[in-house]
């Protein structure tokens, strides 16, 4: 190789690599239905939400499920599903996602957990002296929940070993545990568990 | 067909190297003296000003900000800080050829600063700490768990961050997940042998779970040390962190006629105190307590990457040789000279690094009994005698209650 053609290597890698550096995409956007399945990489993600809310509560609206037949609706509490991944996942979407499908069935009843203080709240202020005694609620007239529902999001993650490739595989498993646990007994009256195993793979080189 | 002539791209070689390795971290370092001149809001305002630094420094900027942040008591600022890093750090497992390229032509700095191994762990061990300052205990467990897959990738360099070890087995335990937090605790102890603090942690997760043989073994071990909770008390959960991190420094190696090799070392730096005990009213409380010496394990995080380095070095002293020789061919001795100058001087170390850092982290856990309590965290010297002290309010509302608590000793 001659010298010119040597030098001519040399410019041409430098003045790439500022092209490179200086150079920016350009950005877009894009409306999906929220049916569509999309995923960008192995982690949870919405699509993934709507995978095991719909297949959580199937079972639990269908007539052949003893509860769902229960002339006197049952009542529930949802005390959370814990987060036992290694992602910064809010389970409290899926809790709320299962709640509001199992409300829209119209065979089950819920008491609100989550507002609990605001209720109480609102009460004592009702009893404050400043409401009409003949509007204000009385007290002591919430129900009892009867199930309580909880759950826990495991995550198992295994990235392929060090090798020379272009590309890094990642294989993840989720998998949702969830509990209709009887208040009264303490007998668990139905469990479930969803699983989704997803590999992606990532490159190696880019810009 | 030749559009720019020889002189006038060499030129440009020059002029875009000087530009790649002018863009310094300036802001940086005015936060960084604003944090240790005990002024950490100017050192966030610094950083918090539009472009403060370089995209490449991107990383530095929010390991800078998450511990700034931590130090003010915006625990929820800085998890969210931090948790940007982590995401930053996962996108940075690319390999980005433009920025190899450019390193190769000039020195390291023209990379994006990836962090040593040990900061990338860092991050989420400050995360982790704010999370359960903020009782934020699944978060915190995510992110101790995000540090046990650095401990797996980078293994054995960090394997003497007892402190962070320490505090993932208390994520697992916090949280009911005593299996994990037993066994966390106990390749703990295989680093640590005889470590009585450590011991009396196994006996009493041994004894939650039911391993009365192991438990047994475990409460010879610690017999009379330190007396057992009683059951109706609470805890304090400090974190003390002590004096100011190791920063790196170039250290050349020059090869005539213009080959210069420059690499990283950290600097020791002294440490203020020399331990943090915590008084109730003059007495000392007693505890579990186990720490950190972040410098030696940044040392060792950076020797870990000489292979690494070495070879990078390598490379560029070839490229860039090549680059001189095809000019002294090219009969311009005048552009030679300056060249190889440029080159020379631009072989520069890359001394980047996370320095708002403390240079020691203990973790105390101290069972105290329920109601308020005015204790102080003391730093003490060599000899025993106190150098800085901290009011340190707890309350404990109930048995079993947790109160976790952060102080820093910067040590100007």
């Amino acid at each position: 190789m001659n010298q010119f053609v040597r030098i001519q290597y040399v410019f041409i890698v430098a003045l790439f690599a500022v092209v490179v550096a200086v150079s920016g995409c350009r950005s877009s956007t894009k409306t999906y239905s929220p049916e569509d399945v999309v995923h960008y990489d192995e982690s949870y993600d919405a699509s993934d939400k709507k995978k095991i809310v719909r297949d959580l509560v199937d079972p639990l609206v269908q007539d052949t499920f003893p509860l769902a037949r229960q002339t006197e609706k049952p009542i529930l509490v949802v005390y959370g599903i814990s987060n036992r991944t290694s992602e910064h996942i809010s389970t409290d979407g899926i809790t709320d996602d299962i709640r509001m499908e199992l409300l829209k069935s119209g065979k089950y009843s819920f008491v609100n957990e989550t507002q609990r203080a605001n209720i109480e709240k609102e009460l004592n202020y009702q009893y404050s002296g400043n409401v009409d005694p003949s509007t204000r609620l009385q007290k002591a007239k919430q129900l009892g929940a009867e199930y309580m529902l909880t759950g826990t999001l495991r995550s198992i993650e295994k990235k392929q070993p060090r090798q020379v490739r272009l590309q890094k595989k990642t294989l993840k498993y989720y998998s949702l545990n969830i509990e209709l646990t009887n208040i009264e007994t303490s007998l668990i009256e139905w469990a479930d568990k969803v699983e989704i195993v997803r590999e992606s793979s990532k490159p190696f080189i880019g810009w | 067909m030749r559009f720019f002539s020889f002189r006038a791209r060499c030129a440009f070689l020059v002029l875009w190297s000087l530009w790649i390795y002018g863009c310094g971290v300036g802001s940086l370092n005015t936060a960084r003296r604003a944090f240790y001149d005990n002024r950490p809001e100017k050192a966030l305002q610094t950083l918090t000003e539009s472009k403060p630094v370089s995209g490449r420094d991107k990383l530095l900027l929010l390991m800078e900000k998450g511990t700034i942040l931590h130090e003010m008591g915006e625990y929820d600022q800085s998890a969210g800080v931090l948790r940007k890093a982590s995401e930053l750090m996962e996108k940075q497992d690319v390999v980005n050829v433009g920025q190899q390229t450019a390193a190769l032509v000039t020195s390291d700095w023209a990379t994006e600063y990836k962090g040593e191994y040990c900061e990338r762990l860092w991050v989420h061990t400050y995360a982790m700490m704010n999370y359960l300052l903020l009782s934020k205990y699944e978060s915190a467990l995510v992110e101790a768990k995000q540090t046990l897959k650095v401990f797996d990738r980078y293994g054995s360099p960090l394997s003497e961050d007892y402190f962070t070890r320490a505090l993932v087995a208390h994520s697992y335990e916090i949280l009911g997940e005593l299996d994990d937090a037993y066994i966390e605790y106990k390749k703990l102890a295989a680093d640590l042998p005889n470590n009585r603090d450590l011991n009396v942690k196994l006996f009493e997760t041994a004894r939650r779970l039911g391993f009365n043989d192991d438990a047994e073994r475990y409460r010879d071990e610690i017999s009379g040390y330190p007396p057992e909770k009683p059951d109706d008390y609470g805890e304090l959960v400090l974190f003390a962190g002590m004096g100011k991190m190791s920063v790196k420094q170039a250290s050349d190696i020059v090869i005539p006629p213009s080959i210069r090799i420059s690499y990283p070392q950290y600097m020791d730096t002294p440490l203020p105190a020399a331990d943090v005990t915590v008084l109730n009213t003059d007495v000392p409380l007693t505890g579990i307590s186990i720490g950190t010496d972040l410098r030696s394990v940044a040392k060792q995080s950076l020797s870990a990457r000489a292979r690494e380095y070495i070879t990078r070095q390598a490379a560029r002293a070839a490229v860039k040789e090549t680059i001189s020789q095809t000019i002294d061919n090219e009969d311009a001795a005048a552009l030679s000279i300056l060249v190889r100058m440029v080159f020379f001087l631009l072989e520069e170390a890359d001394t980047r690094g996370w320095e708002t850092l403390p240079a020691f982290l203990k973790l105390m856990i101290i069972p105290l009994p329920p109601g308020k309590h005015h204790l102080k965290a003391v730093f003490l010297n060599e000899h025993g005698a106190s150098v800085e002290e901290t009011d340190l309010p707890v309350t404990i509302s109930h048995p079993g209650a947790r109160v976790y608590r952060s102080v820093r000793m910067t040590g100007k």
